[in-house]
């Protein structure tokens, strides 16, 4: 199993090459004049441009600062933003401003947007799953028609959409729902924590349930036809244990891999929803960086996807070792 | 050269032509008949075309125009009226009038999208695939790079760069489907390119790269297809939330998703201007999904259909019994384990049930080894499984007979019934031990699991007891290979296996199918060796389904020889082997090719066995026997019994009957 990890690891370092180079392009062309002039203040002088250029690092060759990034990124360390600032006592006595850390901003953002994450991707699973068992297990059926119906719409309703009318019937009509905000479980204990995510969470599971109901609907009707299931019941196993026992874990290798896939791409979703929400998560942060060109904020917010996206896919990898044994090495 | 050059291009040509769908006239008509048999499809399509007159003719549809407020002095919030067909939105603006220009803010970019993403999708590819080696790898690690950088990030910058330019937000949202296309194309250009014809032609320069590029593009030209449709749904569905938050079309435009935006500003009082072009998103991007389907499935791009035909698993359906009384069998001599009388299937054929087991009648005594015999397609197979009621159903039913297994008829019994009954009283092994074990499970976990299914014992008991039948069908190392799992079997050992859990519940008939068919011969011998020692010492009767005379004669007491869905012979082994009396069985036998036999003994049987939905009047092998008559054709010949044996033959034992009669 390590072996297989080390494998997996080794595979990813030329696209993370690709990526960081490309994060670190990012300070290029997103005009690192316009945050100098931000940071300058209105109407700057040359000098004053200067001294903002001189403070941002950007007086120094781009290799140089290409290879101070990469060093400062593997610790994390995505330096301080240009935009969001905190007063620090000065040298001379006195208080000056300096833009907050990134990191420490990105540790205070990235549960919200993970709790949002994860109860979704946990909504997808408890809707996704057994609709597509039924539909493997029953095909043709009227449930099985519905189901694959309901999965064309639930694919085609937009997140954003459902979100909204979720809001306006839960939340402003019924009431039984708040409509914005976040509340962290310190705050608001578990219940307040979950009621403020059912809305959000459920809209984004909306799709990656469809797309795992349609794989797994299809891994299932496969495997149900196979010998080895003709095998479980001729030694007179019943419907719930050839299903559950036999079938199940040979048919999910489909739907966990479009289950990672849309975990990662749930970011484009998380984006429009927190801001739907009022959120202040990793989504709004995208937004917010790059209307303000706050560079070192963006790029901290790009590789922390980056690392997350890593980690999904390599827990799946992981996750069929463990469903396969073929994958995993004796 | 430029003979072999021509030579190629003939080659190419029609296979270019039969995998294209564009050239030949009957291929696009099956396409258009297959694309125009799924309803939904053809309905969405239908509203794609609405869809783009809508979007032509916007202006003309409604008097308004799209930014005027309170048009016609109706005010905000009001709902659907003659006026305002759809209502009015938070500013008075007329919706219908909205909703109609977003229609063509989306066609419009939808296709700019879809055309943009191939445009720079089709020839990455291309170079990808035909050049390979390093060009490959990069572009390989270029699209894997570009798929784990959010898309939106690239988007958002994008707009901010541009200064919120419309058509730069639609090309990064073009760049997002690259690697899709891109890899599509790679590997079927790969594909292509390894057939070796290409290979050779690729030394011949430019004109012949032309060649390799028309051979490609009709391969991939379906699957394009279908994607692109998808690209266009996708790119409607990103550009409205992307209008959500104010990029690609300010705020307050008349975009789909812009129009949203404005409706949930004011949420509490406008559920229906949400609704409308929430809708108009949906639908939209639903009809292009539902196309897209629809196109995969007519031009064979996938072939696994998305609605499947209805089958219940796990119980063989006997329409016949299924309202009648009782439980017993109809009668049932002692002195037979399993009695089949006059078993008969059908199979479903599009809406047709068509008769594939007709009458079929055998019995089997306790400790006797009987063997099923005909070639493919006889219907041996689906006799034995029948017998378990393991045929899915549908395509399968039982229409008529009974199943005895000491009295009690297993066709009249509940599902629970036949689970009893099933590895506990009848174990099965199957032809292919490859596929016959779970792969997810040990060997060793797989047969405990049988036992503890039928026996109330502890998990270690049934390991313990695993290990001991694995030893008994001959397995070095039991308690080792006990953990392995299957893919870490040979063959031979895998079949073993089978055998290890068929019998684990000492099982007082086995049906075996096909045992030794998928196994080497030398280790053929060794199974059947084997299992005679077992039924020996366990006391056990056998069902063998084979189309090996061979196995017969060394193991069966026995023989039942089928052919098209009926018995068409049963008697002892010796007399089946030493007097056939019908004229298959000794076409069988001919068939066997023997050692130090003269040539003229080996004879094969011409022609095929008849398929199921053409079956000749009469005695179905007439078409193929060397001695038929013309009254063999009249009518259908019935089993004749003459003692412990049978044939149905109109010659069987006529000179007998002359005497007699």
């Amino acid at each position: 199993m390590l072996n297989l990890i080390a494998r997996r690891l080794a595979a990813l370092i030329p696209t993370i090459f690709i990526v960081t180079a490309a994060v670190f392009a990012l300070s290029l062309g997103i005009g690192m004049d316009k945050a100098a002039g931000v940071r300058a203040g209105d109407n700057p002088s040359v000098e004053a441009m200067i001294k903002a250029k001189e403070i941002l690092g950007l007086d120094k060759p781009v290799t140089t600062r290409y290879v101070e990034w990469v060093e400062r990124a593997v610790q994390l360390d995505f330096g301080r933003s240009f935009v969001s600032l905190e007063p620090v006592d000065a040298e001379g006595g006195g208080t000056t401003l300096r833009g907050i850390s990134v990191r420490e901003h990105i540790a205070t953002v990235f549960p919200r947007t993970l709790s949002v994450t994860l109860i979704a991707a946990l909504f997808a699973l408890l809707i996704g799953i057994p609709v597509g068992i039924i539909g493997g297990v029953w095909p043709g059926t009227i449930v099985d028609r519905t189901s694959a119906i309901g999965a064309m719409i639930g694919l085609a309703v937009p997140s954003f959409w459902l979100a909204m009318l979720l809001v306006s019937w839960l939340a402003v009509g019924l009431g039984v729902l708040p409509a914005v905000g976040y509340e962290t479980v310190a705050d608001g204990g578990l219940w307040g924590w979950f009621k403020h995510l059912i809305i959000p969470g459920f809209a984004l599971a909306l799709g990656p349930s469809a797309m795992i109901a349609r794989q797994m609907r299809a891994g299932l009707s496969d495997v149900m036809g196979s010998p080895y299931i003709r095998t479980a019941w001729a030694k007179g196993a019943s419907l719930p244990r050839v299903i559950f026992r036999h079938a199940l874990r040979n048919a999910t290798s489909a739907p966990l891999t479009v289950f990672a896939l849309a975990m990662t791409q749930l970011l484009g979703g998380v984006v429009i929803v927190e801001s739907l929400f009022g959120i202040d998560g990793m989504g709004r942060l995208i937004v917010t960086s790059v209307r303000s060109n706050d560079v070192p904020m963006l790029q901290g917010v790009v590789m922390v996807f980056l690392l997350f996206t890593v980690t999904v896919n390599l827990l799946t990898d992981i996750a069929y070792g463990f469903l396969n044994p073929k994958v995993r090495p004796a | 050269m430029n003979k072999r050059l021509a030579s190629m291009r003939s080659k190419i040509a029609p296979a270019a032509g039969a995998a294209a769908t564009t050239p030949s006239s009957p291929a696009r008509k099956s396409v258009r008949k297959k694309f125009m048999r799924d309803r939904f499809a053809v309905v969405a399509l239908i509203y794609l075309v609405l869809l783009v007159l809508v979007a032509v003719f916007a202006r003309l549809l409604t008097q308004w125009q799209t930014e005027q407020l309170n048009a016609g002095g109706t005010g905000p919030f009001t709902g659907p009226s003659w006026d305002h067909l759809l209502g009015t939105d938070n500013l008075g603006r007329d919706n219908a009038t909205r909703i109609f220009a977003g229609a063509r803010f989306a066609l419009r970019d939808a296709i700019q999208v879809s055309a943009m993403t191939l445009a720079m999708g089709i020839p990455v590819g291309l170079v990808a695939g035909y050049r390979g080696g390093w060009v490959d790898t990069i572009i390989m690690r270029l699209t894997d790079a570009i798929q784990s950088i959010p898309a939106i990030v690239l988007i958002l910058a994008v707009a901010q760069v541009s200064n919120q330019s419309l058509q730069w937000v639609l090309l990064a949202i073009a760049f997002g489907f690259v690697p899709t296309i891109a890899r599509l194309v790679r590997s079927s250009t790969l594909a292509v390119r390894q057939e070796s014809f290409v290979e050779a032609s690729l030394v011949a320069g430019t004109r012949e790269r032309w060649i390799v590029l028309r051979r490609i593009l009709p391969n991939v030209l379906s699957p394009i297809i279908v994607q692109a449709t998808i690209i266009m749904g996708a790119a409607i569905f990103i550009e409205a939330a992307l209008a959500i938050i104010g990029v690609g079309y300010p705020v307050g435009s008349a975009a789909w998703g812009a129009m949203l935006n404005d409706a949930f500003t004011t949420v509490s009082s406008s559920f229906w201007n949400m609704l409308v072009p929430g809708m108009a998103i949906a639908v939209t991007v639903l009809a292009f999904n539902l196309v897209g389907d629809g196109l995969r499935d007519a031009l064979g791009v996938d072939r696994s259909s998305l609605y499947g035909r209805k089958t219940r698993m796990g119980l063989t359906q006997a329409k016949h019994l299924r309202k009648r009384g009782p439980r017993a069998a109809s009668e049932h001599s002692s002195d037979n384990l399993l009695e089949v009388r006059g078993l008969s299937i059908e199979v479903q054929s599009g809406d047709d049930w068509i008769p594939a087991l007709d009458n079929v009648s055998f019995s089997i005594k306790p400790g006797e080894a009987v063997g099923l015999v005909g070639e493919s397609g006889a219907g041996k197979t689906l006799t034995s499984m029948a017998v378990m009621r393991l045929l899915p159903s549908p395509p399968y039913r039982i229409v008529g007979g009974e199943i005895a297994l000491e009295g009690r008829d297993i066709l009249r019994m509940s599902f629970d019934e036949v689970r009893g009954v099933r590895g506990r009283e009848i174990g099965m092994i199957f032809q292919d031990p490859m596929l016959a074990l779970n792969p997810a499970y040990t060997v060793g976990r797989q047969i405990a699991e049988a036992i503890r299914l039928h026996e109330d014992v502890s998990k270690h008991v049934a390991e313990k007891r695993a290990i001991d039948l694995l030893e008994r069908v001959g397995i070095p190392d039991p308690a080792r290979r006990a953990k392995a799992y299957p893919h870490e079997f040979s063959g031979g050992m895998r079949q073993r296996a089978m055998i290890a859990m068929a019998l684990s519940c000492s099982p007082k008939l086995l049906i075996a199918d096909e045992p030794t068919t998928a196994i080497d011969v030398t280790v053929q011998a060794q199974i059947l060796d084997m299992l005679r020692d077992l039924r020996k010492e366990m006391g056990l009767s056998v069902l063998l389904v084979t189309h090996d005379l061979g196995v017969v004669a060394e193991f069966c007491d026995r023989a039942v020889v089928m052919y098209a869905g009926q018995i068409v012979e049963q008697a002892d082994t010796r007399r089946i082997f030493a007097d056939p009396v019908h004229p298959y069985t000794r076409g069988l036998l001919r068939s066997v090719p023997r050692m130090g036999a003269a040539k003229q003994d080996f004879d094969p049987i011409t022609g095929q066995v008849p398929p199921l939905h053409a079956m000749p009047a009469g005695c179905r092998f007439h078409p193929r026997c060397d001695v038929a008559m013309a009254e063999c054709a009249n009518e259908p010949i019935q089993l004749q019994s003459r003692g412990d044996a049978a044939a149905r033959c109109i010659r069987a034992w006529d000179n007998e009957r002359e005497a007699v009669g």
